[in-house]
This record gives structure tokens, C-alpha cells and sequence, in this order.
């Protein structure tokens, strides 16, 4: 009876051995032959309806169906990583935010168009319509990965109204926001108004706020050799004016908001300004759930040194194990197309940046006009495997200085501290 | 003749012999795939530095680097722990209070019993996801419900889940809002169980009230309220939904509790062999609060049996 038992548990190893998942080749770049279907996942809900639409008529026009997955900005990340590990091909087409740019290609996870583009088999696409930041956060030296449809900063909105009755203009300085904040804030002819307000739950939504102000007080995060700066004199100045302004001009719950919490809030009317990503301003004009329809304005965020707000940009790259990648590279350029860029503007809540479509919008769009005045400075954070570990340290040290929990300096020191600890793990720092 | 019997007798004696084996195969193998399996893996894995989001740097063995990352880290997992222990010792506690002192309170006759104790079971049914999103809407500072409450008694608006005083203290109330009924059901259960010529014979020798609970119904009731307490310590100690849903950690890390940054190590930051430690430390650490209460259970077994 023993050795029928051993019998059986070597067989099962064994077995299980035999059918582990060994290295897989991709799909071959070049098989043209027509898919019955093409997949995508996407960050829910931004970017699903415009890929959606444009499904309908990619299989219209192909007779390829076009199966969207929308996911949950929370769970996108782990699901798209196992999918890509795992290497089963699920999604042929995967959008990725800027951050996750050298993780994805690093790991080898998705193609290089431009071999697709300058591929005389396949349709060409001109990719010098795009600025030149945002298609440079997916490449490296020798390709590019993504096409950008959704390129933008954090701006300003406010209430146009209420500026227009004081006789307020849209800052151009912190100092002139923080001066319109304190007008509104506890005003009693406006008593349900906090003069602004942003996103300072701790973890990514804290993290990302405070970059357009460590930004535009002329600090950074790393200097060239990767040693953390960012509790320098400047990064300690703009914590503090952040927290500042949370604390003095934002009502008390503001440092549990994420994108949400902070947008309901001006949604309700409960705010004077609100530093923002452009995609909320659909939820603005809503009449169904917005008590401010036609009453929001859209500005570039102030200065200080520099106007410096953070860049947010989303796009579609081709999975290195998709089987289908011409048909998605196809996918990939006629939703890119100048045309359908128009579509899936602002109506399906995305925020395009093919220069030569957004020149034309900005002639009537106050919005686009602040998010282009932005992109004179803008960037985002590097996109290294480690980023989701750092972000998380960067949140709790803003969260951190908002709460009053530590001051701004010891909040950042503590921060820098564990943050040189994951470089040097990683390899990015040599002593 | 005699070759044949014996023939016959190893048959049966051999049959006998592997039919149990045979019986509990499929279950010992269900448990070797879902319990011992990963169970072993996550401990080797723990030894190992492997990031998910970077498959290009493979696995490497890093001995026990990742307990020493683990268990000198200052700025995360001491204050988890703390965390942790706070939210475990008040909600075990309270849930088996309030639960005991719901269940006592209910075993009697009265009208409306039986849509009473629905209405007191109704938490339990709900998914923890809706549940930890409708706490949050309602301890929401500008729109939330109890602060309209609260403002009909004359107070001012709270910022409950943005305050390091009170945001622990709301995930609390979810938690044992949620959890209570069932502590409630089990000893209910317990108490219709004992029976009632025990009572009798008590009120007859003069015990009542106080006595005829601390002296009758606790000692008979002991073992299932020792089982309870044992489920929501183990419950409590991993608690993540909750944290995840209200206050993803925060503010300031006063809600990160040890289940939070075992999701976080893992599953936002990919790192593989610190989620595996601390994987195996929050096993380890529930195993160990939860053998007195285990050991309890198995002597007053042992006490019945004699």
C-alpha cells in the first residue's frame, strides 16, 4: 500500500511538470490570416465606451468582433500583469497608463509599432502628431509601443459663476488660488462653498496631486544617479502648501478623497475650485447628477517657479502573445485614425492629444486650451517595476503631513529613507 | 480446500485493508492541491526574491533577507501590527458582547420573535463589499447619514474617515455591525440547545438571573463560545475588504492593517517574496492566538467525555 502511494505522488509531480506552462512563443508578427475576434482590455469606465463605439464599426467594416474588457482602475494592473505572465494571450490589445511605460518594457511585454508602421504590408500611421512627451513615455531608444489616445494634465476647474460675480480671474499663481480659496471659505454669503479642493487619500490619489506642486516648486524626485531629493527645501515647501491648502480651504473630509469623492464634491457646488484630471468634466455637465451645468470653467493649474501639472496619458500597445497582433495593429491605427479621435472626445469622457485634431477642438473648447497651455511643462513619474511600492510611500508621506500625523520635513525623510531602500534593491543605485 | 479459504481471507483482509484509502483519496488529494501545496510554495517562496512585473530578473534565493525587510520595516508593518492588534482585540471583544448579550436577551417567548431575530440577522447576509461601500457613504463628511444625525442632536459635521482618531474606529462599527449576528446566531443555537430540566432544577435549588447564567448557561455554552471567538480572531486579524473599501489604509496609515499590506506587497507592488512572509507570519500569528483558545476547546471536550 506505501509504495502504491509513492507510486501515485511521484506520477502526479510528474505529470504536473509535464504540463507546466514553459515558455510560449507569440503569436507571429505577420499572420495576417483574418481573426474571428479581437480583444482589448481597458481602464473602466474612461475608455471602454469609446472603444466600444468604435468596435461596432471596426466589425462592420472587417466582420471581426471586438470583445472589450473594461476593468476597474484598482484591479487593471494585477489582472493585465497575471494575463501577461501567464502568457495566454487573453487580450491582443492591453491599455496602459505612461507609468507602467519601462515595467511592460522592460518585461517584454508588448511590441514595438514602429515595425508595424513602417511595414509596407501593413497601414502607416504618423505618429509625429502626437507631442513628443507623451509618445515618449512608451519607448526607449530604439521604438515606440503605444499610441497615446488619451494625453492630458491636471488642471483647474472652477466656478465661472461665482468668479464672475466677485470679479475673479483663474489664478495664475498659488498664491493668487490660495488668496480666491480664503475669499470662499467660510464666507457667509456663500456657506456651503470651500474655496478648493483635491485628492488627498492616502496612496496614488495623494501621491499624484502632489506632484503638479513639488513640481512647480521646482523640486523632483530623483536626481540622475536615482537618490531621492524630494525632502529638499523645495519638496518640503510644497508639502507644506499642500497640506496647507487641504487643511485651511478644503472641507475636513478631503483627506479621505479619491477622483470620486472630489468630483461629487464640485458636482454638488460645494467647491470653488477642485485641481483635477479633464476626464471628470463629462460628470460636470451631466444634468442628471450635476447641480453645476454650464457653471464650471477649465484653467491650466497655477504657478509657482512653473507651471508644472502632472501628465496622465493612456494608450493602446499590441500584447507580445496576442495571435492576432496585424488585425489589432489595424484596430490599433483606425481608432487612431484623425477622424475617430474626433468621436472619442470629451462624449465618451476621453481627452485626446493628436496635435492636429486638438488644435482644431481648442478653438471652442476652453478645456483643451488649458490642457495645451499645460503641456509646455508637464511629466510623469518614472515608470519603473518599483513605481507602485514608491507611489504608496510618496501617499503615506502626504497623508502623513495632511493629517498633521508628522510634519512635512520628517513625513519626506521617513519617505526618502524607505524609497532609497527599494532603489537600491532594485538595482537603480550602485554605491 | 484449505489453499482456497486462505486465498479467499487475504482477498477480504487486502480489500479491507485499501478501501479506506481508496474512500479518503479524493479528499486528501483536494487538500494536498489546495491547502499543503500552496501552502509549502508560499513558505518557499518566502525565501526567494521574485518580482511578478518583472519576470526578465527570474527568481533568486535571498535566504531570509525578506523577514529581515519584513521585520525591521518601521514605517509599515510595526504600525500594521498595532493596528491590527487593536482591531482584533476590540472586535473579537465586542462581537462576542454583543452577540452573548443579543442571544441571552432574545431566548425567551415573545411576540414577534421569529421577524425579530430576522431583522437582527440581516447584517450577515449582506456581501462585505456592499457593505463596507454603504459605511462609507454614510460616514461621508459632506453627505454621509450619521453626520446628518448627529447635526439633528445640534453637533458639528465629523470627518470620519479622514481623521486618524476616529477612521479605525468607523471601520470597527462596520465590521462588528456585520459580524455580531452571526456570534448572535451561534450562541442562540447554544442556549435553546441545553435542556430545560437543567433550569428547572436550578430554579428549584433558588438560582436565578446572574447566577443562573455565570453558574448554568456560560459553562454549558463555553465550547461553542470558545469556537466563535476562535472564527472572529482569525477573521479579525485578516481583515482587508473593509480597509480596502473605506480608507485604503489610510489617513496616514492609522487603518493599515496586516491583511491590507500583505494585498498591497503583493498585488500593487508585486513583490512576491515579502507578500509570501508576511503570508506565512499572519498563519503563524493566528495559529498561535487562537491554540489557547483551541487548547480551552479540546479539555473541555476532554471534561465531557469523562
Amino acid at each position: 500500500m506505501k509504495k502504491l502511494l509513492i507510486v501515485m505522488v511521484v506520477l502526479f509531480f510528474a505529470s504536473s511538470i509535464a504540463f507546466a506552462a514553459g515558455d510560449k512563443e507569440g503569436g507571429k508578427k505577420g499572420a495576417a490570416e483574418k481573426p474571428e475576434k479581437i480583444t482589448i482590455v481597458v481602464y473602466e469606465p474612461t475608455e471602454a465606451k469609446g472603444m466600444e463605439e468604435f468596435g461596432k464599426i471596426f466589425t462592420e467594416k472587417y466582420g471581426i468582433e471586438v470583445e472589450v474588457f473594461s476593468i476597474p482602475w484598482a484591479n487593471l494592473h494585477e489582472k493585465i500583469i497575471a494575463d501577461l505572465t501567464a502568457q495566454t494571450g487573453t487580450y491582443d490589445l492591453i491599455a496602459i497608463p505612461g507609468l507602467w511605460s519601462l515595467e511592460f518594457i522592460y518585461a517584454d511585454y508588448i511590441e514595438p509599432l514602429d515595425e508595424y508602421w513602417t511595414n509596407p504590408d501593413l497601414p502607416s500611421f504618423d505618429i509625429e502628431d502626437y507631442p513628443e512627451s507623451i509618445v515618449n513615455l512608451v519607448a526607449d531608444d530604439e521604438h515606440v509601443y503605444w499610441i497615446p489616445h488619451h494625453g492630458t494634465t491636471q488642471i483647474l476647474f472652477y466656478r465661472k459663476d461665482l468668479f464672475e460675480k466677485e470679479g475673479f480671474s483663474p489664478p495664475e499663481t498659488y498664491e493668487g488660488m490660495f488668496e480666491i480659496a480664503e475669499f470662499f471659505t467660510d464666507n457667509p454669503d456663500y456657506p456651503e462653498v470651500y474655496g478648493f479642493g483635491t485628492t488627498a487619500r492616502q496612496g496614488e490619489w495623494a501621491s499624484s496631486t502632489w506632484c503638479t506642486w513639488i513640481w512647480s516648486w521646482g523640486g523632483d524626485f530623483f536626481d540622475e544617479n536615482w537618490y531621492p531629493i524630494f525632502n529638499d527645501a523645495k519638496g518640503v515647501a510644497s508639502l507644506e502648501a499642500y497640506a496647507e491648502a487641504v487643511n485651511r480651504f478644503a472641507p475636513s473630509d478631503a483627506p479621505n478623497w479619491g477622483n470620486e469623492e472630489a468630483g461629487a464634491a464640485m458636482q454638488q457646488g460645494r467647491l470653488a475650485m477642485l485641481q483635477m484630471w479633464p476626464q471628470l468634466a463629462a460628470a460636470m455637465e451631466d444634468p442628471s447628477q450635476s447641480k453645476v451645468v454650464g457653471k464650471v470653467g477649465y484653467a491650466p493649474m497655477p504657478k509657482k517657479e512653473l507651471r508644472f501639472p502632472r501628465l496622465g496619458s493612456w494608450g493602446l500597445t499590441i500584447s507580445k502573445y496576442s495571435e492576432n497582433k496585424d488585425w489589432a495593429y489595424r484596430y490599433l491605427v483606425e481608432f487612431n485614425s484623425a477622424e475617430n479621435v474626433k468621436n472619442i472626445h470629451r462624449p465618451a469622457g476621453m481627452v485626446v492629444c493628436r496635435l492636429s485634431v486638438v488644435n482644431e477642438l481648442a478653438q471652442d473648447d476652453e478645456l483643451v486650451q488649458a490642457v495645451l497651455e499645460s503641456f509646455e511643462h508637464t511629466k510623469e513619474r518614472p515608470g519603473i517595476p518599483e513605481i507602485g511600492q514608491i507611489i504608496d510611500v510618496w501617499g503615506l508621506a502626504v497623508s502623513r503631513a495632511v493629517t498633521g500625523d508628522a510634519s512635512a520635513q520628517v513625513a519626506l525623510n521617513d519617505a526618502a529613507d524607505k524609497i532609497e531602500e527599494i532603489l537600491r534593491d532594485g538595482g537603480y543605485i550602485k554605491d | 480446500m484449505v489453499v482456497e479459504e486462505d486465498d479467499a481471507v487475504r482477498g477480504t483482509r487486502r480489500q479491507r485493508r485499501v478501501t479506506p484509502y481508496l474512500m479518503l483519496a479524493p479528499l486528501l488529494l483536494g487538500l494536498f492541491l489546495l491547502v499543503y501545496y500552496p501552502l509549502f510554495a508560499t513558505i518557499r517562496l518566502s525565501f526567494y526574491r521574485y518580482a511578478w512585473n518583472k519576470p526578465q530578473a527570474g527568481m533568486k534565493y535571498v535566504g531570509l533577507t525578506n523577514y529581515k525587510r519584513i521585520f525591521t520595516d518601521r514605517q509599515e508593518f510595526w504600525p500594521s501590527m498595532k493596528n491590527t492588534g487593536k482591531f482584533t482585540a476590540i472586535s473579537t471583544s465586542l462581537c462576542i458582547l454583543i452577540g452573548l448579550g443579543l442571544a441571552v436577551f432574545v431566548d425567551r417567548e415573545f411576540r414577534g420573535k421569529t421577524v425579530y431575530v430576522s431583522l437582527l440577522l440581516l447584517p450577515t447576509m449582506i456581501a462585505p463589499v456592499v457593505s463596507g461601500l454603504t459605511w462609507k457613504f454614510m460616514f461621508d463628511g459632506l453627505f454621509g447619514a450619521v453626520n446628518y444625525f448627529i447635526g439633528l442632536f445640534g453637533m458639528e459635521p465629523i470627518a470620519w474617515l479622514s481623521s486618524k482618531k476616529t477612521a479605525l474606529g468607523c471601520v470597527l462599527v462596520a465590521d462588528i455591525w456585520q459580524y455580531s449576528p452571526f456570534v448572535f446566531l451561534v450562541m442562540l443555537a447554544s442556549l435553546q440547545a441545553i435542556p430545560i430540566d437543567l433550569f428547572e432544577a436550578a430554579k428549584i435549588d433558588g438560582a436565578s438571573g446572574w447566577r443562573l447564567f455565570t453558574r448554568l448557561k456560560l459553562p454549558m455554552i463555553l465550547p461553542q463560545l470558545l469556537l466563535v471567538g476562535v472564527i472572529r480572531l482569525m477573521d479579525t486579524f485578516r481583515i482587508f475588504d473593509l480597509i480596502y473599501l473605506m480608507t485604503n489604509g489610510g489617513p496616514a496609515g492609522s487603518t493599515q492593517t496586516i491583511g491590507f499590506l500583505t494585498y498591497q506587497r503583493t498585488f500593487r507592488h508585486f513583490k512576491m517574496g515579502e507578500g509570501a512572509v508576511l503570508a506565512f507570519f499572519t498563519l503563524v500569528a493566528v495559529l498561535v492566538m487562537s491554540w489557547y483558545f483551541i487548547k480551552a476547546l479540546l479539555e473541555n471536550a476532554r471534561g465531557l467525555a469523562r
